[in-house]
């Protein structure tokens, strides 16, 4: 394969000297992260302006389906801020690299291989329309989301949808187990939109639904009627990450752009979005809790991705009844 | 048949077939047949003799999710068929046979439907018929009058009703106005009343055209995801189950199997109508030039100017809430929107130009493609018999009724590498649009085709005029008002693509539904509104002018 030469040729020549960058030609970047990786991309440009970067906007499910169908030749080279269930389930897409940024991230956002590092943190939390509720009837538990009183006033996201809505699914499992989960289950409407829920709980339709949390800061910021609320009981701390694809196109460019967005300046414009950074040095967003102060339990992702399949099976079970 | 005239050899038949094999082959059997046999592999595997496993399909015999959902799947499939059909075909009639006014413009607005920005186009009545939607809330305030939910089967339905009867009507209107007038004088003439001339003659003549629509509508309806999503509530369909398996559990294989079930569902159907079809044949379209009489009568004419504009009124109604929502620069669910403006047209401009253009480049490159390959496939397969026809069908339907998603990885997959690369590529976008919706010229040249009297063609051959020149001459110049509502609506069902898409494009060749996408999922819903808007504006004006233009020219080419 020629381009797996050129890259060996490129990277020999990176490992002679350290300093000898390449600063131009292309790079291809698969953005999931919409508003984020906007904005990583345009600091990106600013600061190489002679690698013309470009960007396939999509939803998680979609540029994993195309990485696994490019697989045989890889048309991006970086992908940005996507679920780590995504890489869990996909883990030969990637090129472990070692990013002179490591040393500010904690070990648990850091895939063992370094092929992928972390991003945002895509908390989980309650929102509330605050026009349908009174606050002493909000939801402060996961345990309370089975109370019969919340019964026809619950949205959620069908687990089978997405790494975010399976999460869900999994912290009330790991904190109460099915008991807990089947009343849920009975209070709540599943969608299949995602988007469905925050918009349903904004315009009124519904009272309480689970989101991450950067869809109600939003919301609030835009003077919706809707307010967040963490689950006492603790959510999961889970993370978004970003990794180079093995074979790409461009491999350096590649490097140089996974440094980029995993430092704090990059982490400082992904915060400007309302989103949480896994970076302990860089603050989180204006107007959200600290996250040493969000409750959180010991969720256990690596459980939770190889249950996967027994728990959304007998979800469905439970579902269809 | 014919007996087989021997005279010069003439190749041209031969070389449009051999092209025609070779693009079905290359791209519709080869890229989709692999994938469809990726189904019967497991998950992440390519199929082969030695892994060949039934897993993926399982689930349709233990799950009684999986069980429901095809449940849902065929009742909403039939129903939207029928609804569909029920409210178009009146109004085509009204339309081709009485004389209102503004055609030209009735033709267009019917179109506009087809063109619904994903999710905001379905949650328009959300924001309509929602629980705190502005008419459910005036209702109550001012008449106490409590709506039942929008979600479930109702929304469902009347979403999709609304969304696609677009496609029975255009293609009836079309076939009402080109069928033989003497047919109906005739039957007049020898006695018959005006409403037994309606019932024997001209409703029995729209049936080819009907069902070629009514299929359309169905395989719409099988493959919709949007409306189920967020309208259905918990009612789930296959196409919900197919998105579980590409977004959640990034397992291609189990969707294909789920596509699989969709398409056999399909090919019941396909079989069905071409019984159906069989029984009536018809010779419509004879060698008289003129156009059927208007009904003027003044009854008749207030009846179809309210049921016309009544049906494109409620059609209409989701385009409009996303045109309302554009001009909103603050609706913070409230009732209303706390401030209007131009603000999202300012903020999008930028982002609008260049993909607008793309798409528009892009969806007339694949029209002219579907023409060109619709018209040839479609005459072939109704005038000649051959083994291996229902083949032929199926292959072209095959794309059509397969989810976006998975015709568009179909072509990544067999394009991506190997000796023709064309990921990247405006190509591959154009490819995936020509398979995906080559079917809808096909189908309506196939119903066009039906109508038309062999002797026509053969007076043409008889007369020493070559096979091309028939075509040329005789054949498309007759066909042509099916091939033009058919070339409209792949048309404007193109320039809002979005599952093959997403797989295919690339930064130089971002469409102006990956834009609308884009603002989605940044949470920008007016600014989506307003490219949504845009792109119902031009192809609003394209649909126009094309109907006016074409329109008057096939009236020349008729008298």
């Amino acid at each position: 394969m020629n381009l797996k030469s050129l890259a060996l040729i490129a990277t020999v020549g990176t490992l002679m000297s350290q300093t000898a960058i390449a600063q131009e030609g292309g790079l291809v970047v698969y953005n999931p992260a919409g508003d984020a990786g906007e904005l990583i991309i345009d600091g990106f440009r600013e600061k190489y302006p002679g690698i013309s970067i470009s960007a396939i906007n999509a939803g998680v499910g979609e540029l994993f389906t195309r990485m696994a169908a490019e697989k045989d030749n890889p048309q991006g080279d970086v992908v940005l801020c996507a679920s780590s269930e995504a890489f869990l389930a996909n883990p030969d897409l990637f090129e472990p690299y070692e990013s002179p940024e490591l040393p500010n991230f904690e070990s648990d956002v850091v895939a063992a291989d370094h092929s992928f590092y972390g991003c945002s943190m895509p908390l989980q939390a309650f929102i509330v329309n605050t026009n349908l509720m009174s606050e002493d009837q909000y939801p402060r538990t996961w345990a309370d989301l089975a109370a019969p009183e919340l019964e026809g006033k619950l949205v959620l996201a069908n687990p089978s949808l997405s790494g975010s809505a399976y999460a869900q699914l999994a912290q009330i499992l790991q904190l109460y187990g099915w008991d807990v989960a089947e009343k849920v289950m009975k209070n709540a409407r599943f969608t299949t939109s995602s988007q469905s829920v925050f918009q349903d709980v904004g315009r009124g339709e519904t009272e309480v639904g689970v989101t991450g949390e950067v869809n109600i800061k939003t919301m609030m910021d835009e003077g919706y009627p809707v307010t967040a609320i963490y689950p006492e009981d603790g959510t999961g701390l889970r993370f978004d990450a970003s990794a180079i694809i093995a074979g790409g196109p461009n491999p350096d460019n590649a490097k140089l752009f996974l440094d980029y967005a995993n430092s704090k300046e990059a982490h400082e414009l992904i915060v400007s979005t309302n989103r949480r950074s896994v970076r302990k040095d860089v603050a989180p967003p204006e107007g959200l809790m600290p996250t040493s102060e969000v409750p959180t339990f010991p969720y256990d992702d690596n459980l939770a991705a190889s249950n996967r399949d027994e728990n959304l099976a007998k979800f469905d079970e439970l579902f269809a009844q | 048949m014919p007996p087989a005239t021997r005279r010069r050899l003439n190749i041209a038949p031969y070389v449009a077939g051999g092209v025609t094999i070779f693009v079905l082959v290359a791209f519709l059997l080869y890229p989709i047949g692999t994938t469809m046999l990726n189904s019967f592999a497991p998950a992440g595997e390519a199929f082969n003799v030695l892994n060949a496993t039934l897993e993926n399909f399982s689930r349709f015999f233990t799950s009684s999710m999986y069980q429901q959902a095809l449940l849902n799947t065929i009742f909403i499939g039939v129903m939207v068929t029928v609804l569909a059909t029920a409210v178009a075909v009146p109004a085509a009639y009204f339309v081709a046979r009485v004389q209102i006014p503004f055609k030209p413009l009735i033709l267009s607005l019917s179109i506009i439907p087809l063109i619904s920005p994903p999710f905001i186009g379905a949650y328009s009545w959300v924001v309509l018929f929602g629980r705190s939607g502005i008419v459910s809330q005036y209702l109550n305030q001012w008449f106490g009058i409590q709506m039942p939910p929008v979600y479930g089967y109702f929304g469902v339905i009347l979403s999709m009703v609304l969304s696609n009867f677009t496609y029975v009507f255009l293609f009836v209107q079309g076939a009402l106005t080109a069928v033989d007038p003497h047919l109906e004088e005739s039957a007049r003439v020898m006695g018959a009343s005006r409403w037994r001339v309606l019932r024997t003659v001209v409703l029995p003549l729209a049936i080819p055209p009907m069902l070629a629509g009514a299929m359309i509508v169905l395989i719409e309806a099988l493959g919709e995801f949007g409306a189920p999503a967020v309208l259905g509530g918990e009612m789930y369909v296959l196409s919900t189950l197919m998105y579980f398996q590409i977004h959640g559990f990034f397992n291609l294989n189990a969707a294909s199997a789920i596509a699989l079930v969709n398409v056999l569902i399909t090919l019941g159907a396909i079989l069905f109508l071409i019984r159906v079809n069989k029984k009536r044949r018809f010779v419509t379209v004879g060698s008289t030039t003129r156009r059927a009489a208007l009904q003027t009568g003044r009854g008749i004419r207030i009846v179809a100017n309210c049921y016309v504009w009544g049906l494109l009124a409620l059609a209409l109604l989701p385009q409009l809430v996303v045109v309302f929502t554009s001009f909103a620069e603050k609706w913070p669910g409230t009732l209303w929107p706390t401030q209007y403006g131009w603000g999202n047209y300012q903020y999008v401009f930028s982002r609008v130009v260049e993909p607008l253009q793309n798409s528009l480049i892009l969806a007339a490159v694949a029209t002219v493609a579907c023409v060109i390959f619709g018209t040839l496939t479609g005459y072939v397969a109704e005038r000649k018999t051959f083994f291996g026809k229902w083949a032929l069908d199926l292959t072209i339907m095959l794309p059509f009724i397969l989810p976006g998603i998975v015709t568009g990885v179909a072509l990544l997959v067999t394009y991506n590498s190997g000796p023709i690369a064309l990921t990247g590529t405006a190509l591959i976008i154009v490819i995936g649009y020509f398979v995906r919706r080559i079917a809808y010229i096909y189908r309506s040249v196939v119903a066009a085709v039906t109508q038309i009297d062999l002797k026509m063609e053969e007076a043409s051959t008889v007369a020493g005029a070559t096979w091309g020149t028939t075509m040329r001459k005789v054949t498309i110049p007759l066909i042509a008002p099916g091939i033009l509502a058919g070339a409209i609506i792949v048309f404007t069902t193109l320039i809002s693509e979005m599952s093959t898409t997403v797989m295919l494009y690339s930064a130089r060749w971002k469409t102006i539904s990956i834009a609308i996408y884009e603002r989605l999922e940044t949470q920008e819903i007016s600014a989506a509104a307003a490219i949504g808007s845009i792109t119902i504006l031009v192809t609003l004006i394209l649909v126009l002018t094309a109907t006016r233009v074409i329109g008057k020219s096939m009236s020349e080419l008729f008298s």
